[in-house]
């Protein structure tokens, strides 16, 4: 597992209260799924933006890059977070 | 998963067909209106002018034997019935965003597919249990879960009992959508939707419903008692439908019919004005009530000039653009024609003065304010505000986007 993987998960766990313990969900999990809400995206968001000190621009605000593990650490990938 | 089947597809390829007008129903809502609010009874004659026109199947695809109307097409009906009945325009938008989740979201699963068909056969008529007791408005929470059945049960269906403050038309309807908890250890936002045919459930009736307004929805407080088997949870989780489909339809739909409700008291004051105005033999220039009336005109234009926008922005449900509209536009759409509508009734009352005062005669308006005072309440507007205040930090609000 990544660096980046690992914030995410620790931003999960700290932020979102989901259904099952975020460091066992599956990458590819939907996370809407497990009990997570736009609300809850927010508060993801900001931990994560703090974490590796970047932005999240405003096109990357989307139900497609919080639906999942994955695909947020596919996200600051692409973003150049630094675990 | 992400939650676009073929079923979807197809409905978001579709034309918008040319659907006919409904007037013959709305006409029959309009007519039995009074004694359905005064009654409190269930409106039955419009809703079944509305199955005979074939109309509670409106958002069912071609596919499945429905018309494949589009999203619009439905908050048109709702207007123009709720015009008449605001209860059984609120009947018909319940109905509606309950068919659109099993439209968007029952992807390729054979048991609500073949429910569509039927209720397109059948004239079903879908209800929502959403509410229970101990969890308030709030859609994202459920307490109530499956249980497995015993093992030497000859029925191996799980048992759900849940215990609903609200289910509207619930001992009229068919078929119900209901919410719980994806299994007993799971947590309270960690939903499923059932989809219960007749022969799946009983009702408990708990609670009346004497209220204010509204009064035919029959919004009444039952306990849900089924056996569902495993293939009527629907695959992706209530917590995605919920966002993507039945929160947004549900709130595009309410607004149509809000605004049917409005319209009709902007008629009935534009009339009482009018009529004394002939009486007195006077000028339209600066007659009095005629600012009220415009009051009221230009607030019902902005919150129609909203529902549309918010049409433009969702598009179908289940399309890939309706999963990516701002939830905050969507709680926006919700609290803002809520109150634009009655506050224009108010202005409506004011320049109708008496005669809409009066509880009878053409230009009585007691019914649509009583009606449009749930809309602030059912879910509360308060707690959407609350939460619209949250996402401010998330996504900006997509202004110039039609400009
Ligand atoms: C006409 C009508 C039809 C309905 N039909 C159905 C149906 O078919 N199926 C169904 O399941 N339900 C139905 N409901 C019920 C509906 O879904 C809600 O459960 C109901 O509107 C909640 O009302 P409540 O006052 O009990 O809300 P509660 O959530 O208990 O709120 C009570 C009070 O607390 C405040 N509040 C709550 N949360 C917050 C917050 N976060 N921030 C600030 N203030 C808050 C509210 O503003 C309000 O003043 C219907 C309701 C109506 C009016």
């Amino acid at each position: 597992m990544t660096g980046i993987e690992t914030a995410v998960r620790d931003a999960l766990a700290s932020r979102a209260r989901l259904s099952s313990d975020a460091k066992a969900i599956g990458a590819e999990d939907d996370l809407f799924d497990r009990g997570l809400t736009s609300l809850m995206t927010v508060d993801v968001m900001l931990a994560l933006e703090e974490r590796f000190d970047l932005e999240f621009p405003e096109e990357a605000l989307t139900r497609n890059s919080f639906r999942s593990v994955a695909s947020l650490r596919d996200l600051l990938v692409s973003l150049g977070a630094n675990a | 998963m992400t939650g676009a089947g073929p079923l979807a597809e197809a409905i978001a390829a579709a034309a918008s067909p040319a659907v006919a007008p409904i007037e013959g129903p709305a006409a029959v809502a309009a007519a039995h209106a009074e004694a359905v609010d005064r009654e409190g009874r269930f409106p039955a004659e419009a809703i079944a002018a509305l199955r005979q026109a074939g109309r509670l199947g409106m958002l069912v695809p071609k596919a499945l034997g429905g018309p494949g109307g589009t999203l619009a097409d439905a908050v048109r009906d709702c207007f123009a019935v709720a015009r008449g009945c605001g209860s059984a325009g609120m009947v018909l938008a319940m109905h509606h965003s309950q068919m659109a989740c099993l439209v968007a979201h029952a992807g390729d699963a054979a048991w609500p597919r073949e429910y569509l068909a039927r209720a397109v056969r059948d004239g079903l008529l879908l209800a929502s249990v959403t509410s229970e007791e101990g969890v308030g408005g709030n859609l994202r929470r459920s307490l109530c879960a499956p249980e497995p059945a015993a093992a030497d049960d000859a029925d191996q269906r799980a048992h759900l009992v849940k215990r609903a403050t609200n289910i509207s038309y619930g001992a009229h309807a068919s078929a119900l959508l209901l919410s719980a908890r994806r299994a007993p250890d799971a947590a309270e936002a960690d939903q499923v939707l059932w989809l219960l045919g007749p022969d799946d459930y009983t009702l408990e009736r708990t609670g009346g419903w004497e209220t204010m307004g509204m009064r035919g929805t029959r919004s009444e407080a039952f306990v849900v008692r089924a056996r569902a088997g495993a293939e009527q949870a629907l695959s992706t989780g209530f917590g995605s439908i919920a966002t993507e489909t039945m929160t947004p339809v549900t709130h595009i739909l309410w607004a149509g019919l809000w605004i049917g409700i409005a319209a009709d008291a902007l008629d009935r004051a534009r009339n009482a004005v009018k009529g004394k105005l002939r009486k007195s033999g006077g000028s339209a220039v600066g007659a009095p009530g005629t600012p009220r009336l415009a009051a009221a005109a230009e607030k019902l234009l902005a919150a129609e000039a909203l529902l549309a926008s918010a049409l433009r922005r969702y598009g179908e449900p289940g399309s890939a653009q309706s999963r990516e509209m701002r939830p905050a536009e969507v709680n926006m759409l919700k609290t803002s024609v809520s109150e634009a509508t009655l506050d224009a009734v108010g202005q409506c009352l004011i320049a109708a003065g008496l005669a809409g005062y009066r509880v009878d005669g053409a230009h009585a308006l007691s019914r649509h304010l009583r009606d449009l005072w749930s809309a602030p309440l059912m879910v509360p507007n308060d707690a959407i505000r609350a939460a619209s205040a949250t996402l401010m930090l998330g996504p900006r609000p997509q202004l110039g986007r039609f400009l």
